[in-house]
């Protein structure tokens, strides 16, 4: 594919996936390469049970216990596992019109998601809608660019966490779209809107440099591209430094595969999105080897091997 | 799919003068986008309290679909049953007939129902939103904005109208076959997310309102089940009130 080799050519120009991507030298484990595996997924709009068999274009595909499936085989053979979501989980099924989003959160917590972002089909019920779905989320919802402060959500919804998976620190924050338009006025109440890349920016310089993460993830609920300029995970990617990877959502954009562009100071950031509904589910294996160098020397490429799933 | 991509990492410049120091390098790495589909039932648990608690409804029949009704632009089989559906039903709903209705492209959610038995289910996947109808009253120039905006998004559902889109503009248009007049007020079938300003529609939050307090969904099935109360299978046909030029 044309993309895969735009890829390539853009990293052999010097890009670089993950700003810091290293430990220092008292963190590291005995043990030689190590991995961290990030699953995620977008826009699952409360797609519970699989897709019916009279739909022509996702018959039998998706479904909560089948993704549930997938995951669990994932975990029993990596040890470093990430579950993320980037939003819009309500919405789409008679199951949110009858729970309010109840099951979702259940099974979500059930599978053991580390973190979401909100998409503007999260706030269909309204903010208390939402509030009183939260506490069935045994995991965090991320948003850096919404003001909660005069809403039920003050201090409910935060802008980041970290997590640390083996002897890696992650850092993981989420963006939200513009309501304004989107949403109707009265759900998303007295909620502030703040500009995502400026946001993003200073999250990711909290991340990268006060809490010293080996990788900074962003969750984006913003879309993958537009037409027209408005913001989107392209202009973020362009406009930002310090992200490694944007999941993304919104948009229900298949990715064939993660695509890599150049950040504000020629770095790659990655970005990628499973379309919606729940069909897919992303899978990035990060690779981390453990290094010796006695002589300064200029970067070289370094082969992975090929890793299959079981 | 399966792939594998290598790194190239700057950052080992600076390490590299602490030497002989060992430290974790992100090396690369391999994806997957993983197709879900299996007849795992992990979670059934779970979902199975919650699925007892709205199968029977949803899978209640409400009408034969005689062939399949697909979404799409500038005007479909889909977008005529509901505007249609919702014009007949304003006529009791509201204080005022009314003139014609507009549901927006976007907040028609699946692509088809095909032909066979439409089940309540399907509606609730169709028109997921709990949004109510209402009726708008508008002036002669707020209505043309909104019918330039119907149009420049290519077609939206519509009833009682004609109208041809030409250069993204509505042209040619006959409200309840009467040409469109700019002095005239409009009384407008439409969802309430619709008339708050959603979809672009800022020209419409402030016009005067009347909110009938019943989902358009609600008002799509019963119209169903009305339309099939003899039994026979529904036939919709789109039939060129929309043309693009």
């Amino acid at each position: 594919m044309s993309s895969r080799r735009t890829f390539l050519r853009q990293l052999s120009t010097g890009g670089l996936l993950l700003g810091s991507g290293w430990l220092p030298m008292e963190a590291l484990a005995a043990g030689a390469a190590t991995s961290l595996t990030i699953l995620h997924t977008n826009d699952m709009h409360s797609r519970i049970d699989p897709f019916p068999d009279d739909d022509q274009r996702y018959a039998g595909r998706g479904g909560m216990s089948a993704r549930a499936a997938i995951i669990q085989q994932i975990r029993d053979s990596e040890q470093h596992v990430l579950l993320l979501d980037s939003g819009d989980i309500f919405q789409g099924t008679p199951y949110f019109n009858y729970y309010g989003g109840a099951p979702e959160l259940e099974l979500m917590s059930a599978m053991q998601y580390d973190a979401a972002t909100m998409g503007n089909h999260d706030f269909d019920n309204g903010l208390d809608g939402f509030a009183a779905q939260l506490p069935k989320a045994s995991f965090p919802f991320l948003v850096a660019n919404y003001d909660f402060s005069d809403t039920v959500l003050h201090k409910k919804i935060q802008p980041y966490t970290t997590i640390k998976k083996g002897r890696l620190k992650i850092g993981v924050f989420g963006l939200g779209i513009e309501l304004k338009g989107l949403v109707p006025d009265r759900l998303y109440g007295a909620t502030g809107y703040n500009n995502p890349i400026v946001k993003a920016q200073e999250t990711a310089d909290i991340l990268r440099y006060d809490e010293k993460c080996d990788l900074v993830i962003c969750l984006s609920h913003l879309g993958y591209s537009y037409k027209d300029n408005k913001v989107s995970d392209e202009v973020l990617a362009a406009s930002t430094s310090g992200i490694d990877l944007i999941l993304g959502g919104h948009t229900h954009t298949f990715f064939d595969e993660p695509l890599s562009y150049k950040n504000s100071v020629g770095e790659a950031v990655l970005i990628n999105q499973v379309g919606w509904g729940g069909v897919m589910l992303g899978r990035l294996n990060i690779i981390y080897d453990e290094v010796k160098r006695k002589n300064w020397r200029y970067t070289q490429p370094v082969i992975v091997t090929k890793k299959s799933r079981g | 799919m399966k792939s594998l991509h290598y790194l190239f990492l700057p950052g080992v410049v600076f390490l590299s003068l602490l030497a002989g120091c060992r430290y974790y390098q992100a090396t690369g790495y391999t994806y997957e986008q993983i197709q879900v589909q299996s007849d795992d039932t992990l979670l059934q648990c779970i979902i199975a309290p919650y699925r007892e608690g709205l199968q029977a409804e949803m899978e209640k029949v409400i009408g034969q679909a005689a062939q399949d009704w697909k979404k799409g632009k500038p005007e479909s089989a889909i977008g005529n049953l509901i505007t249609d559906i919702m014009l007949e039903a304003g006529d009791t709903l509201f204080q005022h007939k009314p003139d014609f209705a507009v549901y927006n492209y976007g907040g028609i959610r699946i692509d088809a129902i095909y032909k066979g038995e439409v089940t309540k289910g399907k509606i609730f996947e169709l028109l997921p939103f709990d949004n109510t109808m209402v009726m708008v009253t508008l002036d002669g120039y707020s209505t043309a904005r909104l019918l330039n905006k119907l149009a420049a998004a290519g077609g939206w559902p519509q009833s009682g109208l004609q109208l041809t889109i030409s250069n993204e503009a509505a042209v040619d248009v006959l409200v309840q076959g009467q040409p469109f007049d700019t002095s005239a007020v409009y009384h407008v079938v439409m969802n309430d997310y619709m008339a708050r300003g959603g979809d672009g529609l800022e020209m419409l939050t402030d016009a005067s309102l009347e909110d009938a307090g019943i989902t358009v969904r609600d008002i799509v099935i019963r119209g169903i089940e009305n339309r099939s109360a003899g039994g026979e299978a529904l036939s919709i046909e789109t039939d060129n009130r929309t043309i693009s030029e």
